[in-house]
Formats: C-alpha cells, structure tokens, sequence
C-alpha cells in the first residue's frame, strides 16, 4: 500500500528527512512518533502530493509520487485523505456541506452525497449538528468534521497529522478510538504525533520513530 | 453539463454565503470604473467640443449668375455626402435677398429688385479637418469646389486652417496618449481588485484543493464569480455615469456655454463591459492558478 525507499528532504540546506525507508502494509494502522521538528509533516506532506520526492521513490496506494503530475494530484486526494491538527475545514459553511465538500468535487449525484454524508455524520455523532455552521462548534466536533469529511470518500489511505493536537485528553482519546475504528474496517492509517502515549492506546499499532529527520525504529 | 450548471449555481451560491466581501468588491469595481468612464467622457466631449470649435475650416461658395438651379441642387446634395462636412447652410438668391434685408434693418425692405435679384446661389460649408482623411488635405477640398462647374469664387481663413491642424494634431499626441494612460490605470486598480478578493478566498482554494478538487472545479466558481461581478459593477457604473451625463448636459448646454455632453457610443459601452470581464478573468485567474 505504501513504500518509501531512501527518502530525503531538503529545505534550503536544512535536511528534513534523511534516506527514509519503510513499508506500511493495507489495512495497517501506523504511528509516525517523534518531538517537534523531527520531520512527521514533512513526511506527510511528501505522502500528501504537497512536496515533491527529492531523492528517493515513493509509492502510495498505487502513485508513484516521483511522477506525479498536477493533473493526477487531485486523483491522489481522492485515495489518500488527510486530516490536519488545525482542521481546515471551512467555518462559514455548515457541518453537512463541509463533509460533502469531496464529494461533490468527484462528481457524485446530490441524492448519493446525502446519503454518504448522513452515514459519515452519524459515524462521528454529527448528525444533529448537520445543519449548523462549524464556527458554532467545540474544537473536538471541528476536529470530527475534518475525520468525517476525510472518511466520507472511503479513501484506500488516511494521513492525520497531528489531529489531537488542539484537543484535550478526553477528547483525543474518543478520537483514537475512531481511527480504531476506521482502521478495523479496513482503512490504512498513518497517525504523526509528538504524544508516546499513544502506543499504549493502539497497542495493535506499528511504530516509526523518526528524530531530527532519521527514521530511528521500524 | 450537470456539472458545469452546477458549478455556476455555486458560483452564485458563493457569492451570496459571502455578501459583505463580494459587495465591498463591487462596491470597489462600480466607483472605479464609473471614474474611468467618466474620465474618458469628459476628455471625449472636451475633444469634440474644441474641434468644434477650433478644428474646423469654413468655406463660403458663389455660384455665378444665371448657372442652372437643378445643378446647383446636385452640386449642393453632392457637397453635403462629403463625411468632412459638419455642417452646410445654403441660399438661392431669393433666401440671400431675405438675409440681406435683414442684416440691414427692419426699415429696409429689398422685395423690389426681387425680379432683377443680382445676388447669386450661395453655400456656407463648415469642415472637419480630422475627417478629411489621410489623402486629402484643405487645399484639395478647395481645389476640388473651385473647380465644380458654375462656381465663381470660393473663400476661406488660411489661419483657420492652420488652428484646425494643429487642434487635430493635439488631439492625437496628448489626448489620446492621455486617455489610453487613464485608461491603463483603471484597468490596473480593478485588477488589483479583483486578485484581492480572489486572494481573500485562498483558505477555501486551499482546503478544496487538499481533498482532491480538480483545478478547474475549484477556478471554474471563482472566475465566474468574477466576472459577474464585473458584469453587475460595469452595469451599475454605467447607469451611474448616464445619470451624470444627463446631469452635466443639462447644467453645460445652455446660455452662455453651449457646451453638449454626449454619451459614450454603444460600441465604446460594450469595450468597456468587455474589458471589465477580461480584467476580471485574468486578475483573477492569476491569483488563483496555482
């Protein structure tokens, strides 16, 4: 599903990642651990189609990413879904249109999207707070909008980055038990994060540890 | 098709979930192109008003005596086709009589040399020297009523001549030089306008982007919207400016000035529309395209 050989990275003559190399089988959940500046976004985003493979290959979900070009990107997307700490969902528009956004840029008949987006609402406990704008909401629902949003495409690959970073322990808590979730239906996910409190949360979990760019354990 | 219908109902959905952004815009693009507009109808009348005024040549025809009415009649018909003339007065000598007791008084009545009228057809012909045309100059216009069969003596202003000429050659090398900069001007703050809001959209562009939208669905809504918004601007602006024109018209063509202020033409109306729209889409194109 994911291989990465020999991967590195460089931000003007700050090596992020350096010659990264590891195989994330289907259906496997992953956590990219590791303090800050370690090279988990970098990483992500190199997984993303957001920065490019400078030296190395890597595959994901059927791309090889050295090749990928702009038109095919958005195809990327469609597979491999990603959910930020920051959420980056649009707060103007309602829970519902805002899960709906993927669908919609795929194309999908309106009464399917309904559909789709009442499933993913009711996955994630959204589904009373469908019609409100996800300014109105905690962090913790924002946070669920941005999975839910991820999740609705069914997508091969699912990135968080950092998604319990702005949550408390309560709520980050209730959130891994989603990937848990997901994962167990089959969905391959790679979660970044500083927290090694995680491991103990998803003990059926693989674990890279990555400082300052070097994968240490794989 | 679905699609693309769906995507402009979007377009305007947009619109309307952001109204206070979107009507400062347009708000933005309405001031600025009803400015531009209104520049360019101030210098286009001043222009036509001093060519009026300065840039044409008078010439006074005599026919000679006894020449034929029925050709006089074909002379003066084929004297007025000319595109040159702005305007053309014309007198059997039964009319200049009349004009001649008038100019001597009220006290003096001429009807009884109405049978031995001595004075001749006459015709008052005012020309437009940037209409002449490339291969014609005033000279030729005089050589070519001089020489009409039947014509006795043409006279006209030397100077004015020359005041023409060199009314039509400011026009040419400051006025529109002047308008065209203007012009360039509008046409940069509205594009600034437009990339602005499109800039202000950058989250949205941002995020439709990393779930997977293609380019042209996510641009498709965006230049759409801006070019409605040129649309409805470049209306607004224009209805503005026709309610100033009228305004002006009223105020300037009266005692003393005389001054008309004429509308822009149609086809000056769609260039503007036109560019309005094209500003809008590459403005915007360009703040979005990557």
């Amino acid at each position: 599903m994911l291989t990465m050989k020999h991967v590195s990275y460089n931000f003007r003559s700050h090596w992020a990642l350096k010659d990264i190399s590891f195989e994330v089988e289907q259906g496997d959940l992953v956590l990219i651990t590791g303090p800050s500046g370690a090279g988990k976004t970098t990483l992500m985003r190199i997984l993303h189609g957001d920065l490019p493979v400078q030296r190395g290959e890597a595959t994901i979900a059927g791309f090889d990413l050295r090749r990928l070009t702009a038109s095919r990107l958005p195809l990327l997307r469609r597979n491999v879904s990603v959910v930020f700490q920051d959420f980056k969902i649009l707060p103007h528009r309602s829970v519902a249109e805002n899960v709906a956004l993927p669908l919609e840029a795929k194309g999908m008949k309106p009464a399917l999207i309904r559909k789709r987006v009442a499933a993913a609402l009711r996955g994630l406990n959204l589904r009373e707070k469908g019609d409100l704008k996800c300014k109105e909401l905690s962090g913790g629902e924002q946070q669920r909008v941005a999975v839910a949003r991820s999740i609705v495409v069914n997508p091969q690959v699912l990135l968080a980055d950092e998604p319990t970073g702005n949550l408390d322990e309560d709520l980050s808590n209730r959130l891994l038990e989603v990937f848990k979730q997901f994962n167990l239906h089959g969905t391959t996910i790679l979660l970044a994060t500083h927290n090694r409190g995680f491991e103990s949360h998803l003990p059926q979990a693989k674990t890279l540890q990555l400082k300052d760019g070097v994968l240490i354990d794989s | 098709m679905n699609t693309v219908l769906r995507l402009f109902v979007k377009a305007l959905q947009d619109i309307a979930q952001n109204k206070w952004e979107q009507m400062f815009t347009l708000a933005a693009v309405t001031l600025v192109t009803f400015l531009g507009a209104l520049l360019l109808l101030l210098v286009q009348n001043v222009q036509e008003n001093v060519l009026r005024n300065k840039g044409q040549v008078k010439f006074e025809v005599y026919w000679q005596s006894g020449v034929e009415q029925e050709r006089v009649r074909k002379q003066w018909s084929e004297l007025g086709d000319d595109p040159a003339v702005a305007s053309m007065k014309t007198f059997k000598p039964g009319q200049a009589l009349g004009v001649l007791s008038k100019s001597m008084g009220e006290d003096i009545d001429l009807s009884w040399i109405d049978t031995r009228n001595p004075l001749p057809y006459t015709a008052v012909l005012q020309y437009e020297v940037t209409k002449l045309g490339e291969n014609r100059s005033i000279q030729d216009v005089y050589g070519h009523i001089r020489d009409l069969p039947g014509v006795s003596k043409v006279s006209f202003n030397p100077l004015q001549v020359d005041m023409a000429k060199t009314w039509a050659s400011f026009s040419r090398q400051v006025m529109w030089p002047f308008i065209i900069f203007l012009l360039l001007l509008v046409g940069l703050i509205l594009g600034n306008t437009f990339k602005l809001a499109q800039l202000n959209r950058q989250k949205e562009v941002e995020i439709l982007r990393l779930i997977g939208a293609a380019r042209w669905y996510i641009q498709f809504p965006l230049l759409v919207g801006a070019a409605l918004q040129a649309v409805v601007g470049g209306g607004l602006a224009l209805i503005l400016l026709k309610i100033t024109q009228g305004s002006l018209n009223n105020l300037l063509n009266r005692p003393p000035l005389w001054l008309e202020v004429n509308f822009l033409q149609l086809s000056e109306v769609a260039c503007i529309l036109l560019a309005l729209i094209v500003t809008a889409l590459i403005s915007s194109w360009a703040a979005i395209r990557r």
